[in-house]
């Protein structure tokens, strides 16, 4: 069985991906409260959702990355 | 009696005869006596029937706890009687209710007989110091309807019109909600009572001579048929929520289906118009129950259904926002996901709205029959009507009667002067 090693700069740039994306998803979070005049405690309250989009964001964004660094790499050769 | 004197004996006897019942009188009055307070009410039934057998049922329900009993029948159909001792052995049989009247101790009589039999043995009860509770409507014509009117004013007896909607809480918190202005400004009601069959009881193979003494319903000589056993309710209950009297009765009627020799109509629709503009529609028929019965109180601000227990405010209440992200979420999914219009009508139907409403009470589960013979009996003991009660019965019989003679006549029909209690 091979193990599987993820070195640490690759961490630190998924886990800064995931955190600009939950703040993104923040920043949706407080546009959304501001349209449509709902109460700020939302922040708080509907945290859970916030990550789950997160998640569901991060994926998105991993999926289209995976192509771009796909594309590249195809250049290159 | 003359116009005159009519006129002048019923201002002098009516005392609350300006004050049309306000609901609050009857939902403060139950149980304003103590329990010993409560003196034994003894009570004859005259005419122990479905109907009658149905009240001293309830009344054995209570017997203990209200201090009331039926000590007395009175009837000539046989099997009434059998079934009435069935569920009070101990009642004295009479055969004729003036026999009844001459028992020592007897305080009041329940009159649930043939509508056409009412008003004789509640007169007659009347001037012998005994006080009547009387099934509605109150007679077959104006003229008795009066003169029970008449009896129970000069004698100062007790006389109750079995209209239990005045006691059933729905309607009692719905006049409330109707009066505080709730709903506006009532501009309509509308009231129906739909059943389908043939309105027939059995009649025994070997007897067929009783035909027209058990169904008695169906023939003009003893009832109005479905004026005087269904309409006469929802009228009490239309006069009720108006705090008034209609000014007016058209109407027509029919034997549209049910063409099996009765002389009474089927098939009923009349409208009566209230001095400020109100149109009370209601019409009854018994060829078809998919609506059932309903009162529809209806202003500017929302209905009542009273016998459906719901309130709809004309304007639904919005439910509560969703969260902000929840609701750009949706946005956006209606936005991708959402059906595009590529057309529309010119014309949208206006339907029914879906908002089923809210309970006018929380708790649905009496018709008021039993808080109202509890009631009779607490007068029966203070010896004093609830004021503006036999009111709400009087004219309900008495508009009851005008809307059939509307249909007879094909006129527009309005209240003779000397019936007014006013």
């Amino acid at each position: 069985m091979k193990n599987i090693v993820i070195p640490y700069t690759a961490l630190k740039t998924e886990l800064k991906w995931f955190v600009s994306i939950w703040i993104f998803s923040n920043l949706l979070n407080v546009f959304a409260i501001l349209f449509y005049n709902t109460q700020w405690i939302e922040l708080i309250t509907y945290q859970p959702l916030i990550i789950f989009i997160s998640v569901l964001l991060y994926l998105v964004a991993s999926l289209v990355r995976l192509i771009i660094y796909g594309i590249k790499k195809r250049r290159s050769h | 009696m003359d116009n005159q004197s009519r006129r002048s004996f019923l201002k002098k006897g009516l005392i609350a005869g300006s004050v049309m019942l306000a609901p609050g009188t009857l939902l403060n009055m139950t149980n304003a006596q103590s329990l010993s307070q409560k003196e034994k009410v003894r009570i004859g039934v005259v005419g122990p029937g479905s109907r009658g057998a149905h009240l001293i049922r309830l009344i054995n329900s209570v017997r203990e706890k209200e201090n009331i009993e039926v000590v007395a029948i009175c009837d000539i159909y046989e099997p009434s009687i059998k079934h009435a001792l069935s569920l009070v052995p101990d009642a004295k049989v009479f055969r004729d209710y003036r026999s009844m009247l001459e028992m020592k101790d007897l305080h009041a009589i329940i009159v649930a007989t043939p509508l056409h039999e009412h008003a004789k043995s509640t007169v007659d009860a009347l001037n012998n110091g005994i006080h009547v509770f009387c099934e509605k409507a109150m007679a077959l014509t104006l003229d008795d309807t009066y003169a029970m009117a008449e009896a129970h004013f000069r004698t100062g007896n007790i006389l109750h019109i079995g209209h239990q909607r005045l006691f059933d809480p729905k309607f009692l918190k719905g006049m409330n909600r109707i009066h505080n202005g709730d709903l506006g400004i009532v501009t309509q009601i509308r009231a129906y009572w739909h059943r389908n069959n043939n309105w027939r009881r059995p009649v025994p193979a070997d007897n067929p001579e009783l035909e027209r003494f058990i169904n008695w319903r169906l023939y003009r000589e003893y009832s109005l048929g479905l004026m005087t056993e269904l309409a006469s309710h929802h009228i009490q209950v239309a006069n009720w929520a108006k705090k008034s009297l209609p000014v007016a009765v058209r109407g027509a009627g029919s034997i549209s289906y049910w063409k099996d020799g009765r002389e009474v109509e089927d098939n009923v629709a009349l409208i009566y118009s209230y001095a400020d503009g109100t149109q009370f529609i209601y019409d009854s028929m018994i060829q078809n129950k998919k609506y059932g019965l309903e009162v529809q109180v209806m202003g500017d601000k929302g209905t009542i259904e009273l016998e459906s227990n719901r309130l709809f405010k004309e304007e639904p209440p919005t439910p509560p926002k969703p969260a902000g992200i929840v609701q750009l979420i949706q946005n956006i999914n209606e936005g991708v996901f959402g059906a595009v219009s590529i057309g529309s009508s010119s014309w949208d139907a206006e339907l029914a709205s879906t908002y089923t409403g809210d309970p006018v009470v929380a708790n649905d589960t009496t018709d008021g029959t039993l808080e109202q013979l509890i009631a009779f009996a607490d007068s029966v003991r203070e010896g004093k009507p609830v004021p503006g009660l036999f009111e709400q019965g009087y004219y309900g019989s008495v508009w009851t009667l005008l809307g059939q003679e509307a249909i007879d006549t094909g006129k527009v029909i309005t209240m003779p002067e000397n019936l007014s209690l006013f």
